[in-house]
């Protein structure tokens, strides 16, 4: 049973790059590009991860950590935050929050697939 | 030095000055003219003891009748009871014949030890203030007059009167006014340095604030008490800082903002390069996908990177630099024949519908090519396919009125009052396909209020969207000056 990761993403082709690359490592992807598509996928079903951009449309991102903090199913799903602009605020707020790490746009494809799969293989543990 | 220099030192020098100086000459004046009253009263009394002296000596001395010593001698010793008074009496030859203490009789006169007494013995009735050597070299008023009997001068008589008493008296006044002027003095010190710290007080307080301001420190504010003028340089000075605060947070959000801006296509082209290094070998349709958008996301960064050119340009004021002859339809003209390959490649049709005598306007004519290209283009972007995008004017008294109308989507009303904002976006997900930066309608907007024009958008659900550009006929000597003081009618200016 491959692992499940929530994208959610506004920029349509950074959404399709994560989606393209987690699928080749075998992970099973679920896609949302505003807030409230987000909140219907995740409360749909609660993945094992959740790819999080903080600048959204309508919901923003730190709204959608602090809704799934609420929720019994989605509150110990780790959050890895994308941002384009990383600042000592949003790196507190974090702290509130079940975020397993930060990501400053533009950031390496690469390094966001081994910090997934670090996170994964330390759950399973 | 600055501490001398300062308020509160300026105020007490200047306060001691305009009391001190007044003082002083009031309190010189007051002391000679109490002087001269008071000679002139001792002086009377003495004439008129001198009268007296002259009227009882003047049948004694009359060489006419008997010498009578002893009766001169009688009518002089009954001024022996008037302290400080000295009478001597000298006869016609000038041979002092009788005084108060008897010293001297038998002298001749000299104008050395009885000065003014030989000028009386003239006729000469004189006065004057002298120091006596044989006196202790005190100061003394002698008044001179000649004896007279039976209008016949006889002889001379001089009365004299230490002045030492009057001179203690004066100096007594002299001190009770200075004791007085220099206590009124402290007093007007005293006042004028509460008077001055009362000043200064709250300066010295606006001027830590300021400094505070100056620091960085943009949340600090000035505690404004009372209403006096330095109040009100008070709540001047918090309301500036609110402006700079609010300013510098647009500011934060603006930078913010432009990195947004930046740092997101280029995640989009790195996270591309990536891929198709990972992958391309194995997936060769990947290059065939991704290639072309890295192209479209380095074209965005390049549209960004002009546009922030143009907003630096807007801030700098200078963004229509030549007011010249404008004619519309060339506008429109080069509009179409920029863009119009492009839009017809996406299967929208354009149209345009111009009146033949549209009048000529003041304005910059690659400005207003910007403003209709940009119009035309998110037109283009927004209608789908078969649809079509129509341009219109229509000329007034006073205006001209360029109207963009396309057949796409719509606006919905939540949208359409930010969409001259700054980096607003009308679309839920930002994507290269429609390649939007979020500043070029902020950009159309300025330059239309520049040449004195407004910009509004009306917006209907499934029906389309129309901007209408509604631009003044300037007069020549308008242009230049134009500012961009008219906000568009139905949309709030944007932020920043």
């Amino acid at each position: 049973m491959p692992a499940h990761i929530t994208i959610v993403e506004d920029e349509d082709e950074l959404n399709e790059i994560l989606h393209y690359n987690l699928t080749r490592a075998g992970y099973r992807v679920t896609q949302a590009w505003d807030g409230l598509k987000a909140k219907e996928v995740l409360a749909h079903e609660a993945p094992d991860l959740v790819l999080l951009d903080l600048m959204l449309p309508g919901v923003g991102g730190w709204e959608i950590c602090q809704w799934m903090s609420r929720q019994e199913s989605l509150k110990n799903v780790p959050i890895v935050i994308f941002t384009a602009k990383s600042s000592r605020e949003d790196f507190d707020q974090g702290r509130e929050y079940n975020v397993a790490g930060f990501f400053t746009k533009p950031y390496a494809t690469m390094d966001v697939l081994r910090h997934v799969e670090r996170i994964l293989s330390m759950k399973r543990e | 030095m600055l501490q001398f220099r300062s308020i509160r030192w300026k105020l007490i020098v200047s306060s001691l000055l305009a009391v001190g100086i007044p003082l002083i000459l009031f309190g010189y004046f007051l002391g000679s003219q109490l002087m001269s009253f008071y000679l002139r009263q001792v002086e009377a009394e003495l004439r008129s003891k001198a009268r007296h002296v002259a009227e009882s000596t003047g049948p004694i001395l009359d060489p006419r009748t008997p010498a009578d010593a002893p009766a001169l001698t009688r009518a002089v010793h009954r001024w022996k009871n008037y302290p400080n008074i000295r009478v001597t009496v000298a006869d016609l030859r000038g041979i002092v014949q009788a005084t108060t203490n008897g010293s001297g009789v038998g002298d001749p006169l000299s104008d050395v030890n009885r000065p003014g007494m030989l000028q009386a013995l003239h006729g000469d009735e004189n006065s004057m203030v002298w120091k006596n050597p044989d006196y202790g070299n005190e100061d003394s008023i002698y008044v001179n007059m000649p004896v007279k009997h039976q209008d016949k001068t006889v002889g001379v008589v001089r009365v004299a009167q230490s002045l030492t008493q009057v001179q203690q008296s004066i100096g007594r006044v002299r001190a009770t006014l200075v004791t007085g002027f220099a206590a009124y003095g402290a007093l007007i010190i005293a006042l004028t340095f509460l008077l001055a710290s009362s000043i200064v007080r709250p300066v010295e307080q606006l001027n830590r604030s300021a400094l505070v301001i100056a620091g960085g420190d943009l949340s600090h504010r000035v505690k404004v008490q009372g209403t006096d003028e330095i109040m009100v340089l008070g709540d001047a000075l918090n309301q500036m800082t609110t402006r700079i605060q609010h300013l510098e947070g647009m500011r934060r959000q603006y930078v913010s903002n432009v990195s947004h801006e930046l740092r997101t296509p280029l995640a989009s082209i790195r996270g591309m390069a990536e891929t198709l290094i990972m992958h391309g070998a194995e997936d060769p349709d990947l290059a065939r996908r991704y290639l072309p958008r890295i192209i479209a996301q380095t074209d965005r960064l390049a549209r960004l990177a002009s546009q922030l050119l143009d907003l630096a340009q807007i801030e700098s004021g200078n963004l229509v630099a030549t007011f010249r002859e404008v004619r519309l339809a060339s506008v429109i003209e080069d509009v179409v024949h920029t863009c119009g390959a492009s839009v017809v490649e996406r299967g929208v049709a354009l149209q345009t519908n111009l009146p033949a005598n549209l009048p000529v306007l003041q304005g910059d004519h690659d400005r207003l090519v910007q403003v209709f290209l940009n119009l035309v283009d998110n037109a283009a972007r927004y209608t789908p396919a078969g649809n079509s995008i129509e341009v219109t004017a229509a000329a007034s008294q006073d205006a001209v009125t360029v109207t963009v109308r396309d057949e796409g989507s719509g606006i919905p009303s939540e949208h359409l009052e930010h969409i001259f904002d700054r980096f607003y976006r009308v679309e839920g997900s930002r994507s290269t396909r429609t390649g939007g930066t979020g500043l070029g309608l902020s950009i159309v907007k300025q330059i239309v209020e520049a040449h004195q024009g407004m910009i509004t958008a009306h917006s209907e659900a499934g029906k389309g969207t129309s901007f209408s550009v509604c631009l003044p006929r300037l007069h020549p000597s308008h242009a230049g000056t134009a500012a961009p003081s008219v906000t568009s009618a139905d949309v709030p200016s944007s932020a920043v």
